[in-house]
């Protein structure tokens, strides 16, 4: 199975595949065996979670345990991007 | 020395120096602007009429150093929304008020020419109305270069601009920043509209060599500003090197479009990747090339430091700030993703004297209505000189969403009260459209913004999707009214919220300065009287609970990705009113 990852900010830096043009962010193919928690690919890219303010999956504000499905999209900021969604929003789990 | 306030009568252009009454003497900022207002205007004044009246009003703690106090309230019945405005802005010219002992200036009444132009000038002991004729059609950032050759470099200035010559429903009041350029702005409203209908073109105040700030209780007050300082800058995102003060408010270009509550193309859908071109991000590696300036401060007591000066390539030309509000409303909002294209609409903003918020959204309806395309920067460039050379189309865009909307038929005008929309989509984030709908401001972001809703007592997780609001707006509300009032930055909730010493130093510098004892729930209650107040102008002013609702296709259009509707219950809407 296959899932889009953005990274934005600092953790596009860390990966190949930052692209200035695309807006300072890394965009990549992510080919998976199976399905697994957000945190599991988080570790596979070498993200740590305290590296982490906010997870979007499919867009939604989620947790790092949530399992990503084929076709996903998966966000991720780092820390220094963090605002307004840790007052506003629950994370789904 | 007892501070004063400043009675400006525009008809026999006269400054007296007044008292300040007895009931006004713990008030400040909002607080302060919405009592007057109250007190002074009739609800059913037109707001370009004789009976209307501007105010302007520094904060309680502003101009005593304190962190992040460098904000001024200005108010008057708007004639964007017809409602009572209370609009906020950090400018150095905040202290350089507070400094002079000046604890509000009323502007009153109407020259009998009604050609005629003022400047108010505020010397070191006295002041007075001079003309400012030379001025008129001139853009603001060449105005403010000549006050500062003849008046000195030691000046702050207020001014209305090109769009408030005509009456413009969108005119803004602008003031300097730090390096004297007209970018900070009591944006929303049409307040400089106000401004210019009583022929006060600029008020130029000089830096007090004698300082009046007046703080009762010193001990206390320092206490609270080293608290309050200590919060800020551990606070994770208030921090040196935090999302502020890293790329800007701007930081939320990314994230909200990546949460679906980016309002594309007046508001048709709610992310489009080419969002990222114009992030917060980009823009602070564009900054640092061209030889611009970030992190900034918009005042001089601010320790977060999420401002910014943008210029042209090559470090050329500066605009000053590029907001995220300003960003995404001349940018997405119009199908435009390029920041260049956006500074230049900025700067024509900050120099016709237009607010950006309600200009982009103005754009995007034209767009949407026929006269241009979305995407098209170069012709929302052109329709900037519209307003430059007052055509009748130049005077339609400058008066706002609602009369460009009615004037291009389009059904699609996202409004509050006459006020558009900002940048976070209430199909999206459900929190904020209730604050939206029922703020007596008219939409607007800043009336119920980020604040930890467990540390309010509502309890619970917000979630986005979720219906029941009413309870966090309300307290979202009340604490925002209190913070405009004292005179701080809404961006130290951050800190103020999580950090609880930081909290207390808020109080503490309240109390310092005004000698007194609130405590926290008093603070709240303060805020919630500031609300009573202003509502009850409204309903003078003709408003009813049926006028504290999103508009009509946000109930029925669905927004991409998510597909939600605004589905708040009416019920739910009203509830923010009851105690």
């Amino acid at each position: 199975m296959r899932i889009d990852v953005i990274l934005y900010g600092k953790l596009g830096k860390k990966v190949e595949g930052y692209d200035d043009t695309l807006g300072s962010l890394a965009k990549i193919e992510l080919e998976l065996e199976k399905e697994l928690q957000i945190a599991q690919v988080m570790k596979r890219l070498d993200i740590r979670e305290e590296e982490v303010s906010h997870i979007f999956l499919n867009r939604e504000y989620s947790h790092p345990e949530r399992v990503v499905e084929d076709g996903d999209r998966l966000a991720l900021f780092p820390k220094d991007m963090a605002l307004l969604y840790k007052w506003y929003f629950s994370k789904k789990r | 020395m007892a501070k004063k306030i400043l009675r400006v009568n525009m008809e026999d252009l006269t400054v007296k120096e007044e008292e300040v009454p007895e009931e006004y003497e713990n008030l400040g900022g909002r607080a302060l602007t919405s009592q007057i207002i109250a007190d002074e205007v009739p609800p059913k004044a037109h707001p370009l009429g004789p009976n209307n009246k501007l105010v302007f009003a520094p904060g309680i703690v502003t101009g005593t150093g304190s962190p992040n106090s460098g904000r001024l309230s200005a108010g008057g019945k708007s004639p964007l929304t017809g409602g009572i405005k209370e609009s906020n802005a950090g400018t150095p010219f905040a202290k350089t008020l507070a400094k002079k002992g000046i604890k509000a200036i009323i502007v009153e009444g109407k020259p009998e020419n009604k050609d005629r132009y003022y400047l108010l000038k505020l010397n070191e002991d006295e002041s007075d109305l001079v003309h400012a004729d030379e001025w008129v059609g001139k853009g603001l950032y060449e105005a403010y270069e000549e006050l500062h050759e003849e008046f000195g470099e030691n000046i702050e200035i207020t001014g209305a601009g090109i769009a408030a010559e005509i009456g413009a429903s969108n005119a803004g009041i602008s003031y300097t920043d730090p390096e004297g350029m007209s970018s900070r702005y009591s944006g929303r409203g049409g307040l400089g509209a106000v401004m210019a209908s009583k022929g006060l073109k600029f008020i130029v105040a000089e830096e007090p060599k004698e300082d009046r700030i007046e703080i009762k209780d010193e001990e206390t007050f320092n206490e609270g500003r080293k608290k309050l300082a200590k919060a800020l800058a551990e606070h994770d995102i208030t921090k040196k090197d935090g999302a502020l003060n890293s790329y800007g408010t701007a930081v939320l270009v990314n994230i909200i479009n990546e949460s679906g509550g980016l309002p594309q193309r007046n508001f048709s859908e709610g992310s489009d990747d080419r969002s990222a071109e114009v992030s917060g991000e980009k823009k602070a590696e564009a900054v640092q090339e061209r030889g611009g300036v970030r992190p900034h401060k918009c005042s001089p007591s601010c320790i977060i430091q999420c401002s910014e000066i943008w210029t042209k390539e090559g470090g050329e030309d500066p605009v000053g700030v590029l907001e995220y509000e300003s960003v995404w409303a001349l940018g997405p909002n119009c199908g435009i993703y390029d920041l260049d294209t956006i500074g230049e609409l900025n700067r024509a903003c900050n120099d016709l004297g237009l607010d950006t918020i309600e200009m982009g959204n103005t754009i995007a309806v034209a767009m949407e209505g026929g006269l241009l395309d979305f995407g098209d920067g170069v012709k929302a460039l052109e329709l900037m000189d519209e307003i430059y050379e007052k055509t009748p189309l130049g005077r339609i865009l400058a008066n706002g969403v609602e009369f460009t909307g009615e004037a291009f038929g389009v059904n699609r005008v996202p409004t509050v009260k006459g006020q558009s929309i900002p940048a976070y989509d209430p199909r999206s984030i459900k929190g904020i459209g209730v604050t939206y709908a029922t703020t007596p401001m008219g939409a607007d972001h800043t009336a119920g913004y980020a604040i930890a809703p467990e540390i309010l007592g509502v309890g619970g997780d917000a979630d986005p999707f979720e219906k029941e609001k009413g309870e966090l707006s309300k307290n979202l509300q009340r604490a925002t009214a209190a913070i405009d009032s004292a005179g701080y930055c809404l961006f130290i909730a951050f800190a103020t919220m999580d950090i609880d010493e930081g909290m207390e130093g808020v109080v503490d510098t309240v109390n310092g300065v005004l000698g007194t004892d609130y405590s926290i729930e008093d603070v709240m209650a303060f805020g919630a009287n500031v609300l009573k107040t202003e509502r009850e102008f409204n309903r003078k002013a003709g408003f009813s609970k049926e006028d504290d609702r999103l508009p009509e296709f946000m109930k029925e259009e669905k927004l991409p990705p998510h597909n939600e509707v605004f589905d708040v219950p009416d019920e739910e809407l009203d509830s923010v009113w009851e105690d």
